[in-house]
């Protein structure tokens, strides 16, 4: 896994003795990740940032269980996995992403239309992540929004790596399937790429 | 065949982002903002909200001076970084159980347990042998006070320190 630096270990034992400074750094140094995942995993930012700011509090109200001895990306991974989970639960709806349309209609440097085309395709494909079984799309979150081995999503998921390629493969041929139209448009893109 | 297209555009649709600015002040005053759905997930944001801002007031405004811990090793880094006094706790005390440790204006406190009894090993501060639960001792300029439930149990606390 990921290996804290020396650095890291002083930030999160300085937490540990409550020191609020410390805290915000380890929240900076943090943020984006666990927004990321909260965020591609509801597909909804305002869902995103209840996770985010529903993980923070309890990385805050766990640090000092954390052992010292433990990796804490994995720790912290765990925690943003299950608030995710948690929401999920408590939802059960994906909102859309009305924000990226309006920011479609407002764009610079490309035209409306072929931004607004953009967007739709990119609402689609997570809509398509959206319907897929919540242990798939963590597993899809985790693996090309963090870029983890299937070792690392093993890990967090407290599964088995060959558990993590089986749903990840499933999850290629739901989505592949589902987007099956879109296919041709991104190939050209990335040939133009 | 899924990886000719649908990795890379995972891959692109997924990529990480920025987290907005206002996250921090969510996390602080978890009071602040959190537009409610309805009115049930309103109460139940109400309590999360409240229970969060009573966890944070405690995390920032209550002193954190100690350390829970049972590990020797860790205990006795903490009180060296905190006091510049070393400790020389032994890896595996027989018979001991340290359970932390804190540190007031003047002394540094050891928290342990014999079987499930607690003691107390003083560094520093004015603590003196008074009856047979406790004993005092100098070393390198420090004052230690071995302070236990019983008698018994002061003979085995000498094994924080001490081999056998």
């Amino acid at each position: 896994m990921l290996v804290l630096d020396a650095n890291d270990r002083e930030v999160i034992e300085a937490c540990q003795r409550g020191d609020s400074d410390a805290f915000r750094v380890l929240f900076e140094a943090h943020k984006d990740r666990v927004y990321s995942i909260a965020l591609r995993y509801s597909g909804d930012p305002a869902g995103a940032m209840d996770i985010a700011q529903e993980s923070f509090i309890k990385v805050l109200r766990a640090i000092g269980e954390f052992r010292a001895d433990a990796e804490f990306e994995s720790w912290l991974y765990r925690i943003v996995v299950n608030a995710c989970l948690d929401h999920h639960r408590r939802s059960r709806r994906v909102m859309p992403c009305l924000g990226s349309l309006i920011e479609a209609v407002t764009a610079r440097g490309e035209t409306a239309l072929n931004r607004l085309l953009r967007v739709e395709s990119e609402d689609e494909i997570q809509r398509s992540i959206a319907r897929l079984a919540p242990e798939q799309r963590m597993v899809v979150v985790l693996r090309y929004t963090e870029g983890l081995s299937y070792d690392q999503i093993a890990e967090i998921l407290g599964c088995s790596s060959g558990t993590v390629a089986s749903r990840l493969n499933r999850a290629h041929k739901i989505l592949e399937r589902r987007l099956s139209h879109l296919r041709d448009a991104h190939l050209r893109g990335m040939g133009n790429a | 065949m899924h990886k000719e297209w649908i990795e890379p555009a995972l891959a692109r649709h997924l990529d990480p982002v920025a987290a907005p600015e206002e996250l921090w002040e969510r996390v602080r005053n978890p009071r602040v903002i959190q537009k409610k759905r309805s009115v049930h997930t309103g109460v139940n944001a109400a309590r999360l909200g409240a229970c969060a801002t009573a966890l944070l007031v405690i995390f920032f405004l209550v002193p954190h001076r100690g350390l829970k811990s049972s590990d020797p090793g860790q205990i006795r880094g903490w009180v060296q970084a905190k006091s510049g006094i070393d400790v020389p706790l032994r890896a595996r005390p027989a018979g001991v159980q340290l359970t932390g440790a804190q540190i007031s204006k003047d002394t540094v406190e050891i928290a342990y347990k014999v079987g499930n009894r607690d003691g107390r090993l003083f560094i520093g501060g004015r603590h003196t042998a008074s009856n047979p639960r406790v004993f005092t001792w100098s070393m390198h300029g420090n004052t230690y006070t071995l302070e236990c439930a019983t008698p018994d149990d002061l003979k085995v606390a000498c094994n924080l320190c001490h081999i056998g």
